[in-house]
Parts: C-alpha cells; structure tokens; sequence
C-alpha cells in the first residue's frame, strides 16, 4: 500500500483520465447519425492513437539529434524505446481504424490514400529496427539509427499529413470529408475526446519510462560483465 | 497509357536503387582516401550531381526505349520535363542518403532496399500521379499544388542529407 501512495501523481491522472474516456466513451450520449451510428465512439479510442503515436516519434526524434550531438549512450536507448512504443501505438491505430471501417466503410481495408499512408509509415519504423539488427559495432549502429530514424521521420510527416489531403480520401477530415468537428454539435464528444488524447499520451509515456528503465538496466548489467 | 506511365516510374524506380547502391559501395576502397582529402560536405555534393545526372540518363534512356517498344503518349513535353527533373532529383537525392546509411551495415543490397521503399514513396506517389495528370492533358494550374508540394519534398531530402550526411561519413 505504501508504495501506491508514493506513486507520482501524474501516473494516477493517467488512470483516472482513461476510465473516464474508457466508460464515458463508451456510454455518454452520442450524435445519432446515418451509417456512422454508434461507431462514432471509435473517435476516442482510433484518433487518440495516431496523437499519441506522433508525439512519441518526435520524442523519439529529438533523442536521436541529441543522440547526434553529444554521442552519449542514454539518448540512443531512449530513442530506440520511444520508436517502439510508436509503432506499438501505430499498430492499435491501424487495428481500431480497421474495426471502424468495417463498419463504416463496408471492408476493413480498401486501399484508402490515409490506411496505406499510415501502413508504410510504420514500414519505414519497421526498417529502422531491421537496420539497428543489422550494424554489428555498437556506436556505429546508435549514431547511423539515429541518422535514419530523423530522415525517415521527416518524410513521414508529409505521407501522412499532406498526401491524404490532396487525393480522395474516405476518411474524415480528408480529401472535403467533414471531421468530427462539423458533428459534435453539443460537445459531449470533445468532452472525452481530449480527456482521452491525454490519457493515452500519459499511458505512452508512463510505458516509455518504464521500459527506458529496463534498457538501461540491462546495458548497465552487459557493460558490468 | 495509365500502365505505361506506372511501368515508366516503376522501372525508373528499381533501375535507381541498383544505380545509386553502388555509389558508395563501388568506391570502397578509395573511401579512406576521400576521408583524409575532403570535407564530407563536398563528398556529399558530388554525390548528388553524380546520381542525380546518371538517374537522368537512365530516364532518357528509358524514355527513348519505351517510345520505341510501346509507343509515346507524352504530348505535353512541357510540363513532362519538369516533372521528371523534379521526380528524378528527389529519387536520386533520397537513395544517396539510403546509400549512404546503408553502407554501414553488413548486408548492403538487402539494407538498400528495406530503408529505401517506404522513404520514397511520397516522392514517388506524388510523381506517378503528377505525371499520369499530365499524360492525361492537364495544364500547368491542375496540378500546381502537386508540383509544390513535390519541389518541397525534394527540398526537405537534400537539407536532411547535407545535415545527416557527416553523421554517417566519420566511421
């Protein structure tokens, strides 16, 4: 008991702030709309996602400059774990999309400018970890990751925020399809869909701490050896 | 014609990475030499011009050899042109980089393409699509924004290599 009570704050705010969007997502009332219905909840479990993967990677990409700069071994394993936690939140952003659009769309994926911008998105992290597998001498893999990780990160922001944008795209927001803004007429939507873009930010970065933690007990562990 | 103009960028795609993988690879030996003689920001100069005038052989190359196989439905070669220069610079400035990174690793050819594909494919998305809007007589103010856009993908490319690339040169 004494240890949760010592527990920092903001990890209590974390869970406090998803069991508010995780019961207030899920039962609050929602605008009644044709074909969307009742799958318009997906906004605060689908969307969230993609925030919090975006803000990871570009954590993950000031580690990498820092990496650069000072050449200190820290800011490498931060990095690296930061990708990871990315592509894990990329991952259930793509899963959460897909459940919606099978609803919504008739088929989970139909090659939509925003579904396969999002798929290579995360091939391009995908590739930076078969690179740092692939670099035997240990500094030499850290600086050349690094030096991907802010070259794949720069082209990304355009595939996934520009592209979609210029061709037709069925997904909301994109190519003249209203976003959820035009809807939320009373909103109770927003009331949880920022609840939830925090909550699952801080549930990201609660995940980054720990496993930087183990990481660096681990390097620690094989320097020591 | 929508299959020729995907054939067209598809090969001018692969012929590039096989192109532009060799040009750190085939210089390996004279690397550390470079390494004592230049600055990395010169190497890496050259490296562009070089890849980027040997990608736009290839392209007319192809261009020409395509006209004769399959005919030519480019009717607009004003706006075709700058297209190609546009599309053919950002290929060869990105896999220069790839190139570059994947020099370091132990199994280059393989490297070259895993690291490559998902990072062109904005630049080549935005190409085949510019180009079959051209095959298909659009003018210049239809596709202005593509065109931008485009240019400004490039632009991003050859400012990340000029700051990245002495990252990768001090092994």
């Amino acid at each position: 008991m004494g240890y949760l009570l010592k527990t920092e704050w903001w990890k209590w705010l974390c869970v406090a702030l998803l069991s508010y969007t995780v019961i207030g997502g899920l039962l609050f009332p929602v605008p009644r709309l044709p074909i969307l219905n009742e799958t318009i909840r997906a906004l605060h479990f689908h969307v969230p996602m993609w925030f919090g993967m975006i803000l990871v990677f570009t954590g993950s990409v000031i580690y990498a400059i820092k990496h650069l700069n000072s050449g200190e071994q820290r800011y490498d394993i931060y990095s690296s774990q930061l990708a990871n936690i990315g592509v894990a939140f990329g991952i259930l952003g793509i899963l959460t999309g897909m459940i919606w659009a099978n609803f919504a769309w008739g088929e989970p994926w139909s090659n939509d400018p925003k579904q396969n911008a999002s798929a290579v998105s995360l091939l391009i992290y995908l590739a930076y970890f078969v690179l740092r597998n692939s670099i035997k001498d240990e500094q030499q893999r850290n600086r050349i990751s690094g030096v991907y990780n802010i070259f794949a990160y720069f082209l990304m922001i355009p595939l996934l925020f520009i592209l979609p944008r210029m061709t037709d795209s069925l997904h909301p927001g994109n190519g003249g399809n209203p976003g959820f803004n035009a809807y939320d007429l009373d909103s109770n939507l927003r009331k949880v869909f920022y609840t939830a873009v925090l909550g699952w930010t801080l549930l990201g970065y609660w995940i980054a701490t720990i496993s930087t933690r183990i990481s660096l007990i681990q390097t620690n562990i094989e320097d020591t050896d | 014609m929508e299959v020729w103009n995907a054939l067209f960028w598809i090969i001018l795609l692969f012929t590039a990475i096989n192109a532009i993988s060799k040009s750190f690879i085939q210089e390996e030996r004279r690397n550390l030499y470079y390494f004592f003689l230049t600055k990395p920001f010169e190497i890496i100069v050259a490296k562009l011009i070089y890849s980027f005038l040997y990608l736009l052989l290839i392209a007319v190359i192809s261009l020409v050899l395509f006209g004769v196989l399959f005919g030519n439905p480019v009717n607009n070669y004003s706006l075709f042109i700058p297209n190609l220069l546009i599309g053919c610079l950002g290929l060869s400035s990105a896999f220069t980089m790839i190139s570059a990174i994947a020099f370091n690793t132990s199994n280059r050819a393989v490297m070259m393409a895993v690291l490559g594909f998902p990072v062109i494919i904005p630049v080549l998305v935005l190409s085949i699509s510019n180009s079959s809007h051209i095959l298909d007589g659009d003018i210049l103010t239809q596709i202005q924004g593509n065109m931008l856009t485009l240019i400004s993908i490039d632009v991003i490319i050859i400012a990340l290599t000029f700051v990245l690339f002495p990252f990768t040169w001090k092994s």
